[in-house]
């Protein structure tokens, strides 16, 4: 299945769209809206990845002691494989920590894993790759560089949350530059108001998809 | 996803933009940007162990100093022990062992302690030392490190944070600004009303991490 997508200029437009429903008009840079975009993602990652994790759930082959793909977010549960390997594979770096003295970790057919510092260790030491499964992390939007018809890597159902919640971070931009922007007073007020309201809104949609799930 | 230079940069435009022209030189706000990453640190390691786990090799030894960068201790590999890893005295599971005679530390089963400088370890052993590091100090001059770039090897601190810091820095910045600017007690509301507004939305947006803890299996 795939899952449809949005993109960087889909989302500026729609932050736009939204702050007129609060009378009130977006006065920041195209670079500024974009980073709000972009931290508005990683709010909605950070919580999605424990409500519904399927989205961002991807698998890579990594060698002992390679660097993580850049888009790794974090690891996903049990989630470690390897052909010609004939035993579950042991993380051994949180809760196994702890339990170390337990078992015997060192085995070829066997292996523990680890990562450390974002590189992916395997013992003993030599083995072949495994297969993570991991969380991957938004698509860095807010990089000048990238062309406004960058996709998105979030799924388009989770764009108008993106909106509402970069919207709320807009406006709070703008009230953090109120006097470098000349906003007028009722201006003030509205965005004030709007910010209280959009962070309501929000959290009930939470609310709602975790209960949905 | 950014470097120390694109994070000094971001805290210079909002300060300049914002409710006082706080315009500082690059070592002041690399200085305000390393106590951000030290605020952060902590709440990092909690629900991001894995980005400071580092590991140094004992050959031999019964007193080993720890390294610069030691924080706490996660184990001790011993490829020889017949439980491949040191018992640790003085860690959280094990602080009920060290009064047992029966589990002396011997090549088989070896007994670890961390002191102050050093892990003191019962009998001669050679394996490697795996810890959490702590974050060491960016130099302001340092404008490619990387900080929250994830996939390199090097990142400090997951990105999810990257508001964090920035507002983290800037409440610094303010801070600092009015103590030498001498500004009445309504400039001073003033000025940090909007940064704080904006530092508790991102406390709340926070919470949901708890649940990142995994529940620890009993001993």
């Amino acid at each position: 299945m795939a899952v449809p997508t949005y993109n960087k200029a889909d989302l500026r437009s729609l932050i736009k769209v939204s702050a007129l429903t609060y009378r009130a008009q977006i006065k920041l840079d195209d670079r500024t809206i974009d980073l709000n975009g972009h931290r508005a993602e990683m709010d909605v990652w950070s919580r999605y990845v424990q409500i519904d994790e399927r989205f961002f759930r991807k698998s890579a082959s990594i060698a002992d002691a390679a660097n993580l793909p850049s888009d790794f977010g974090m690891l996903a549960n049990n989630a470690v494989d390897g052909a010609g390997l004939t035993a579950s594979y042991i993380d051994i770096s949180e809760t196994s920590f702890r339990q170390a003295n337990k078992w015997d970790l060192a085995s070829a057919t066997s292996p523990s894993y680890y990562i450390s510092a974002q590189k992916f260790k395997i013992l003993p030491i030599g083995s072949s790759p495994l297969t993570i499964d991991y969380y991957f992390l938004p698509t860095d939007m807010s990089n000048p560089a990238s062309a406004d018809s960058t996709v998105s890597s979030m799924p388009n159902e989770l764009k108008y949350l993106v909106a509402m919640g970069a919207t709320r971070r807009c406006f709070q931009t703008m009230m953090e530059q109120a006097d470098t922007l000349n906003l007028s007073i009722e201006e003030r007020q509205n965005i004030t108001g709007a910010i209280e309201s959009l962070a309501d809104l929000y959290n009930k949609e939470q609310m709602k998809e975790a209960k949905h799930n | 996803m950014a470097t120390h230079g694109d994070l000094m940069q971001e805290v210079q435009v909002r300060l300049q933009r914002g409710v006082v022209t706080a315009s500082l030189d690059s070592d002041t706000i690399s200085i305000l940007l390393n106590t951000a990453y030290q605020f952060v640190y902590p709440y990092n390691l909690q629900h991001f162990p894995w980005f400071y786990v580092k590991s140094a090799a004992i050959t031999a030894s019964t007193s080993f100093t720890l390294p610069d960068d030691f924080r706490r201790i996660a184990c001790v590999d011993v490829p020889l022990a017949t439980f491949r890893y040191a018992r640790i005295a003085n860690h959280r599971e094990y602080n009920y062992l060290q009064n047992i005679p029966d589990l002396a530390s011997k090549t088989a089963n070896p007994l670890c302690r961390v002191d102050a400088t050093v892990l003191t370890i019962g009998t001669s052993l050679t394996g490697t030392l795996f810890y959490y590091m702590n974050i060491p100090d960016v130099a302001s001059s340092a404008t490619t490190t990387n900080i929250t770039t994830m996939g390199t090897g090097n990142a400090f601190i997951h990105p999810v944070f990257e508001e964090t810091i920035v507002l983290q820095a800037m409440i610094l910045a303010y801070a600092r600004h009015m103590q030498i600017a001498k500004l009445n007690q309504q400039q001073q509301d003033d000025h940090l009303k909007m940064i704080a507004m904006q530092k508790d939305k991102m406390d709340e947006s926070l919470k949901p991490y708890a649940t990142w803890q995994r529940e620890i299996p009993e001993a």
